[in-house]
């Protein structure tokens, strides 16, 4: 009888998990290979290994920054919703990530052009929270000086964005326009923009999926959860990580979140926006 | 390729499933490589079933739509003390059935009891059947000793759903007895402690020439490894609240991870004296504050929190021994059973109370599905184990109602099964035409203490003083402990009987309706042709939408039927895509109706179009 490895095995492979959450990606592959070592039939060491090679070739090329040493990304959505509260320019861009991720991001993933500022500048001057500084990432729309109209045309704008790149297979930024008006809808001053927000939801969750690619594809952790903040991200989206063991598809950890499938569904593509997570190609 | 029968110990928390390979049982690992699966069944938000691990994880924060320890409502009538604590004590909805039994709320749906075990009974079913590459009909299932003869039928019944043939119901402590090969071994008394994730039990059996008597049994089935675990988990929420001054045990999220953690940890610590417990943002209260949990515990922590419980055990191993007049020493063995065994502190508490090195499998959570393995084979293969007979005994006695109100015991407790006997009954007033006979078990001599399992009526008797008419009735039970009465005219001949079903809840026609409809399933699961040919009509008919989508888009733009509506139908489309390329017949299910709805639709709308513009 060979002796049983499989405990072993485990735990190498759980180790390899936390060196690449903190992007130790050599170690991470060394443990690996020593779990395919131990077992060459095992389709999860041998998924890993290739994982780890194909990651350590990326950052050798300079094409991957491992994203705990990548400078602090500002999330493009906090300065969306302050760009809305800027009264000077009459556009405002969401940032191209493509700048901020680096030259890894697909080309066709084009900047956000949107229109959000109001060009009724009396009205403006009526509101009286429009004198005061304002924080660049507030919580709520509620207390800056955005007017509603304008609000709503932004939202308009997010859900043709988000039609129109998702018609052109564009995922990465129909995920983010559908994001952004979820925002928008929830942090929007009264009478808010529910209605137009609310039916979209099919649409936004297409483009979520889209985003997330194949269902059986598996998610690890590429940062330490405890970094999350950083990303803007919430307990959620921590929850959904500590469900991350390699071998849960991510359908199934859709399933088996509790969540609605709509947020579970944002929460990951949130995730995977901010680059917290990997995804290794499914099981065979 | 022989037909083979599988051993299921369908546990209250864990079940397992195990095979008879040459002489020896297999423990057969899921997908995961686990080799036992949790007995939990829920309903996703989108209407899937979830059966095993990944109900597990979602248990706390899917609590409404999650059901687990349904083996402590099996076969009980709604209005049982039992099922009434169960109620009070879990999120999923429990309400009364239509013929006094329990049903259960999920999502929109209702399950009986038997319904949800059979789910995990499929599950054990389909492990097994990709580990043997053969299909699998026959098994032999295990329950607890002191399961009545409704429970032990309702557990059956959740057999047949499954589109299982339980060829045999067995005490889970015999079968952890013949696991050891105690049949051949041993002649004498043994105790078996079984403590699992939710219950606790213990036996005390007597083996005479392969025969398994239990002479004693008794337990706790609100006594089990979840309540280490709480112990735990309340330990950590404390400490954390007392650094913090936040409950985790409020936030559905943090409570999963919690218990989750708590869990591996104790498990941890039956082979390692200290473990670490690490839950990074566990929890924040406002924005970009996040607090994380990190805890280190030892062993002689856990077994401080815990001392209570594993002392109660003990305690009611005591009683139990006492009751039964039985000292340690007159023990041959004394094994652990149940997952919950592994803590080392059990072990030792149990080995000091019974003067003995207790006997322990590394896997005592497996033992009882092996044993059942072992069962199963020597059914279905009288050569596969020769010398191999298992009798089993009556838990409870049973017998009928007299005038009065008292019962009249037909047969005593602890007796071998299958047996029958008869008793001769007369009529107790003047021209009675017909006795009705109310069928109890259990051990009060007043009928009402008892536990009533049935009745029915005997009429057309011939009219006549009382006492002259005789009536015979007879109790019958099977090897599976399965009781059928009977009542005999003997002037007439004519004659009445009933099986006990009553307290398994569902009809004969609800189970065969169900296990029709599973059937169904099981095929649409099993045979992978019948998926394949699915796939292919379901992949037709997504292309020819697909196909038509530009078109109905073009038509339909700037319509009232608007971007959303169509953004609904996509949605459709794309979980219809998903199930054709995941190759997954529930999906498969789930997607034909409204696929073929938003088909039908797109072929209206195309005409529709080309009328007009035609
Ligand atoms: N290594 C271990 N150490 C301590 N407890 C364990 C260990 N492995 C499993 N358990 C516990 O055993 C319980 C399950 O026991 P099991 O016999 O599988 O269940 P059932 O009640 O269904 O018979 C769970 O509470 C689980 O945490
Ligand atoms: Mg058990």
């Amino acid at each position: 009888m060979p002796k049983d490895t499989s405990l072993e095995i485990r735990q190498l492979i759980q180790r390899g998990f936390e060196h690449h959450e903190h992007s130790r990606v050599h170690d991470a592959l060394s443990d690996w290979e020593t779990a395919l070592k131990l077992d060459g039939r095992n389709a999860q060491a041998r998924r890993l290994v290739e994982f780890g090679r194909a990651r350590a070739a990326e950052i050798e090329a300079g094409r991957h920054t491992p994203p705990s040493r990548r400078d602090t990304v500002e999330s493009p959505i906090p300065q969306f919703l302050a760009a809305l509260t800027e009264r000077k320019s009459d556009k405002i861009a969401v940032p191209d990530e493509r700048a901020a991720n680096g030259p890894a991001a697909a080309p066709s993933d084009h900047a956000l052009r949107l229109r959000a500022t109001a060009d009724k500048p009396a009205e403006r001057k009526a509101s009286p929270a429009s004198e005061t500084d304002v924080p660049a990432a507030a919580d709520t729309l509620e207390d800056l000086p955005v007017h509603a109209e304008d609000v709503r045309a932004s939202a308009e704008e997010l859900l043709g964005e988000c039609r129109t790149a998702l018609g052109e297979n564009r995922a990465s930024p129909a995920a983010l326009a559908a994001e952004l008006a979820l925002q928008l809808a929830e942090r929007a001053p009264p009478p808010g923009v529910d209605d137009l927000v609310d039916p979209a939801r099919a649409l936004f969750e297409r483009a979520f999926r889209a985003f997330l690619g194949n269902p059986h594809a598996c998610p690890i952790r590429a940062v330490p959860t405890e970094t999350l903040t950083e990303h803007g991200l919430d307990e959620r989206a921590a929850f959904l990580m500590s469900r991350m063991d390699g071998m849960t598809s991510l359908a199934d950890l859709i399933d088996s979140s509790g969540f609605r499938r709509f947020d579970a569904v944002r929460v990951l593509a949130a995730l995977r926006r901010a680059k917290a997570i990997d995804i290794l190609p499914p099981l065979p | 390729m022989a037909e083979r029968a599988i051993g299921i110990d369908l546990g209250t928390t864990n079940s397992c499933v195990a095979v008879l390979e040459g002489a020896t049982p297999t423990v057969i690992a899921n997908r995961g490589g686990y080799k036992t699966t949790p007995s939990v069944v829920a309903m996703s938000e989108s209407g899937k079933r979830l059966v095993g691990h990944i109900a597990k994880r979602q248990a706390v924060t899917n609590a409404e739509n999650t059901a687990w320890a349904v083996k402590r409502l099996i076969g009980r009538p709604w209005t049982s003390p039992a099922v009434q604590a169960v109620k009070a004590a879990v999120p999923y909805g429990l309400i009364e059935g239509p013929h006094g039994d329990v049903r259960i709320r999920l999502r929109d749906q209702l399950f009986s009891v038997p319904e949800l075990s059979a789910y995990v009974l499929q599950e054990m079913r389909a492990i097994a059947e990709e580990y043997l590459g053969q299909t699998v009909s026959k098994a032999v299932v295990t329950v607890p000793a002191y399961f009545n003869d409704g429970q032990r039928q309702a557990t059956k019944d959740a057999g047949r759903i499954a589109g299982l043939d339980v060829i045999r119901i067995i005490n889970e402590p015999t079968a952890a007895a013949l696991a050891y090969g105690f049949g051949k071994k041993i002649d004498g008394k043994i105790a078996v402690f079984d403590l699992g994730g939710g219950t606790f039990d213990v036996s005390i059996l007597d083996i005479t020439n392969g025969v398994f008597e239990v002479v004693a049994t008794a337990g706790d089935t609100f006594l089990g490894g979840e309540d280490y675990d709480k112990r735990l988990v309340d330990w950590l929420a404390q400490g954390f609240a007392k650094e913090h001054k936040v409950d985790l045990r409020a936030d559905t999220m943090a409570l999963q991870r919690l218990k989750d953690a708590a869990e591996k940890a104790k498990c941890d610590l039956s082979s390692v004296r200290e473990t670490e417990i690490n839950l990074p943002f566990v929890i924040s209260t406002g924005r970009n504050q996040a607090f994380h949990l990190h805890r280190v515990i030892t062993r002689s922590k856990l077994e401080e929190l815990t001392l209570d419980l594993t002392e109660r055990t003990i305690q009611i191993c005591r009683l139990t021994m006492e009751d039964a007049g039985i000292q340690p020493e007159d023990l041959s063995e004394v094994v652990l059973v149940g997952g919950m065994t592994r803590m080392t502190k059990v072990q030792e508490l149990v080995g000091e109370f019974f003067a003995r090195e207790p006997c322990k499998s590394v896997h005592p959570d497996e033992v009882v599905a092996m044993g059942a393995s072992i069962q199963g084979a020597a059914l279905v293969d009288a050569a596969a184990a020769p010398d191999m007979l298992l009798l089993d005994v009556t838990p409870h006695s049973l017998g009928i109602m007299v005038a009065g109100g008292h019962f009249h015991r037909l047969i005593d407790r602890n007796t071998t099964v299958p047996t029958a006997k008869s008793h001769i009954f007369t009529t107790v007033r003047d021209d009675q035409t017909s006795v009705k006979i109310v069928v109890f078990q259990g051990e009060s001599d007043r009928a009402e203490e008892n536990e009533l399992l049935g009745e029915f009526v005997l009429s057309g008797l011939r009219r006549a003083m009382k006492g002259e008419v005789e009536i015979e009735v007879t109790f019958e039970i099977s090897a599976d402990g399965i009781v059928s009465v009977s009542a005999q005219d003997m002037e007439t001949g004519a004659e009445q009987s009933i099986t006990v079903t009553a307290s398994s809840g569902l009809t004969e026609s609800e189970i065969a309706r169900m296990a029709a409809e599973s059937q169904e399933e099981m095929v649409a699961s099993r045979a992978e042709e019948e998926v394949e040919k699915e796939r292919q009509r379901i992949e037709k008919l997504v292309n020819e939408a697909e196909g038509l989508l530009p078109k109905v888009e073009e038509i339909l733009a700037g319509t009232p039927f608007g971007e959303d509506s169509l953004d609904n139908v996509r949605l459709i489309l794309d979980d219809a895509r998903m199930a054709v390329e995941r190759r997954d017949a529930g999906g498969l299910e789930q997607v034909a109706e409204p696929l073929m709805r938003t088909l039908n639709m797109f072929r209206g709308v195309v005409d529709s179009g080309r009328l007009r513009s035609g």
